[in-house]
């Protein structure tokens, strides 16, 4: 009866000598360890212990001579074919029946894959310890069962102060549904892949993060809880963000640059229109006089040298758009007295308000002032050594007062300023008409031009 | 046909109110020759220095100059006043319409004079330009010395003459 019991056990029951040889072999014995009875019985027990546990055995007997048992040893053992396997061992003593101690009982249990699935939930354990990304697991209720070592770094709660807690603490208020949601999907079996979502901090700070949350199914396959596997992407929004943001302020910049580039183009050209027209019209009066033709060309440089001025303070200022037209009026008046003037010395006052103008204002108002300091130049101060030049400039809401005198000798009584045959004048008055203004001539020694601009509405 | 015929004509379309208000001559002979009396050509033009050489460069080769604007809604407004049979116009002008505005209001409510248009930009600048109407217009670009605009005015006055 107890031999039969013994033989249909799945455990291994085997006895042996107190010097280690085999005695009796159970049919589990011989699935086991891969002997049969008659390879084994009368053979040392040390067969089955592999090389690196060859003391275990001479010290388990020593025990059992002892009269103690051993319970639930985990150990190792080599099979026939030098397969090695983890077996629980409780090895107990037998004893005669005057209580002496004659042999010891061994049953042993085969736990390899129970030691085998134990190391992998050890190992899986590590991995999910020592993942960046947020773990965590959480029944169909959504209280959280579990939460790793990046979760508490991603979320900043301990496991002891969430696990237990619903998983919703996590939610950021403006998104109320996207749990729920969630967990309805895992309800029917779905996989949630790589959902990017937002996640609020336990210091209440937003994250981005990308979210994959798994059924976790029983041997049954039926769903009992979900596995949930975030990743901070908050710095990869973030970039996302930025690189959109630089795109569109690329895209807009270089937008603006093609309107600036059509703009310098159409200035070049537009420029270059007027310059040959002030050419042509100034090649007529020269044909008259001939003699005058260097004149005219000096002249024309100035012009031109005027224009370019307006260009060269345009280009400086910050916005490209607008001058410092008092500025302008120094280096201007400058230049022209430079160009015309050797041993000469003339004071320059410009008082009134400062005022900023635009491209086609600019070069108006600068060809204007370079005819007439050219004039006072050339005929106030043909007979002085010195000279004065003033300029007041005001301004209302609607339009600009400029005042231009010099303490030169005057217009000569028979030049009128509207009927003289000047190129200089002409352009003067060609000039005052297409700014909208007004110009009118006062004095006899000191002889002053007194212009009125009106203010277009975009400004000058 | 001679050319006159059409100046004629020009002038009576200016006045008339009656549906075809084009410088259609009344045969089809060719307007090769010189009119007997001078073409007369509106300028418009924002930048009056140009305008001014303009003006002197069209007078020295026979064109009488109608006027000078400075922006549209003045050409639109004296238009039947100046009586252009061709019209010489930037297309960035001071006011509010621009060169091509004003071609479409002038060759849709005023009558179909031809528009060489002079600008600083490129035609592609403008995708409005389609706008006007085929045969009506021609384009010349800034900077132009005073031949190739004259050259330019003869052709598109021969040119819409013979259409």
């Amino acid at each position: 009866m107890i031999a039969s019991i013994i033989d249909s056990s799945d455990d291994a029951i085997y006895s042996k000598s107190l010097e280690g040889t085999i005695l009796s072999w159970n049919r589990s014995a011989e699935r086991m360890f891969g002997y049969r009875p008659e390879e084994i019985i009368g053979r040392p027990g040390s067969l089955m212990t592999p090389d690196d546990r060859a003391d275990e055995i001479p010290h388990i007997l020593e025990r059992i001579k002892k009269g103690e048992r051993i319970d639930h040893y985990e150990t190792i053992r080599k099979r026939k074919d030098g397969g090695l396997i983890t077996i629980s061992l409780t090895v107990s003593p037998i004893k005669d029946s005057e209580g002496t101690i004659i042999a010891a009982s061994s049953i042993a249990r085969d736990i390899t894959s129970e030691s085998r699935n134990s190391d992998i939930r050890n190992f899986l354990a590590s991995i999910v310890d020592s993942s960046d990304d947020a773990i965590l697991s959480k029944d169909l209720n959504g209280i959280i069962l579990s939460w790793n070592l990046g979760a508490q770094r991603l979320y900043g709660y301990s496991p002891e102060e969430i696990v237990g807690h619903h998983v919703s603490i996590l939610a950021p208020p403006d998104l109320p549904d996207d749990i729920p949601n969630i967990m309805e999907r895992l309800n029917k079996g779905e996989r949630i892949d790589h959902y990017e979502t937002t996640r609020v901090t336990k210091d209440g700070r937003k994250l981005n993060i990308s979210l994959t949350v798994s059924p976790i199914l029983d041997t049954h396959g039926r769903v009992i809880a979900a596995s949930a596997i975030a990743r901070d992407i908050t710095a990869r929004k973030h970039d996302e963000l930025e690189r959109a943001r630089l795109v569109v302020e690329l895209e807009k910049s270089l937008a603006q640059k093609n309107i600036l580039l059509q703009e310098v183009y159409h200035r070049v050209k537009n420029n270059l229109q007027v310059i040959s027209s002030l050419l042509n019209l100034r090649s007529k009066y020269a044909m008259k006089n001939p003699e005058q033709a260097s004149v005219a060309f000096k002249e024309s440089i100035e012009r031109i040298r005027a224009i370019s001025l307006v260009h060269e303070k345009l280009y400086q200022a910050p916005d490209l758009e607008k001058l410092d037209f008092v500025a302008y009026l120094r280096a201007l008046i400058d230049q022209v007295v430079h160009a015309y003037t050797i041993n000469k010395k003339v004071e320059l006052k410009i008082s009134g308000d400062a005022f900023e103008v635009g491209l086609g204002t600019a070069i108006s108002l600068g060809l204007i002032l370079n005819e007439l300091v050219t004039n006072s130049l050339k005929h106030a101060f043909a007979l002085k050594h010195e000279g004065v030049i003033e300029i007041r400039c005001s301004g209302t809401s609607d339009a600009l007062h400029i005042e231009y005198c010099d303490d030169g000798a005057g217009l000569p009584p028979d030049v009128d300023f509207e009927t003289a045959d000047s190129f200089g004048f002409r352009i003067v008055k060609l000039l005052i008409k297409q700014l909208q203004g007004s110009i009118a001539v006062s004095g006899v020694n000191r002889t002053t031009f007194h212009m009125t601009i009106l203010k277009p509405q975009g400004g000058l | 046909m001679t050319s006159s015929t059409s100046i004629r004509l020009a002038a009576q379309h200016g006045n008339s109110t009656t549906g075809d208000r084009r410088h259609k001559p009344l045969t089809g002979e060719s307007v090769q020759s010189k009119p007997d009396r001078p073409l007369r050509v509106l300028i418009v033009e924002d930048e009056l220095l140009v305008a001014e050489n303009t003006k002197e460069v069209l007078k020295a080769s026979g064109f009488q100059v109608a006027g000078i604007c400075r922006t549209g809604e003045e050409v639109i407004a004296r238009f039947e006043k100046f009586n252009p049979d061709l019209v010489l116009m930037d297309i960035r002008l001071a006011g509010t319409l621009d060169g091509i505005q004003t071609a479409v209001v002038i060759h849709n409510t005023l009558r179909e004079t031809p528009i060489l248009f002079m600008t600083a930009f490129t035609p592609g600048h403008f995708p409005h330009l389609s706008a006007v109407r085929r045969g009506l217009y021609d384009y010349i670009a800034k900077p132009c010395e005073p031949p190739e605009l004259i050259a330019h005015l003869r052709d598109l006055w021969k040119r819409t003459q013979n259409q």
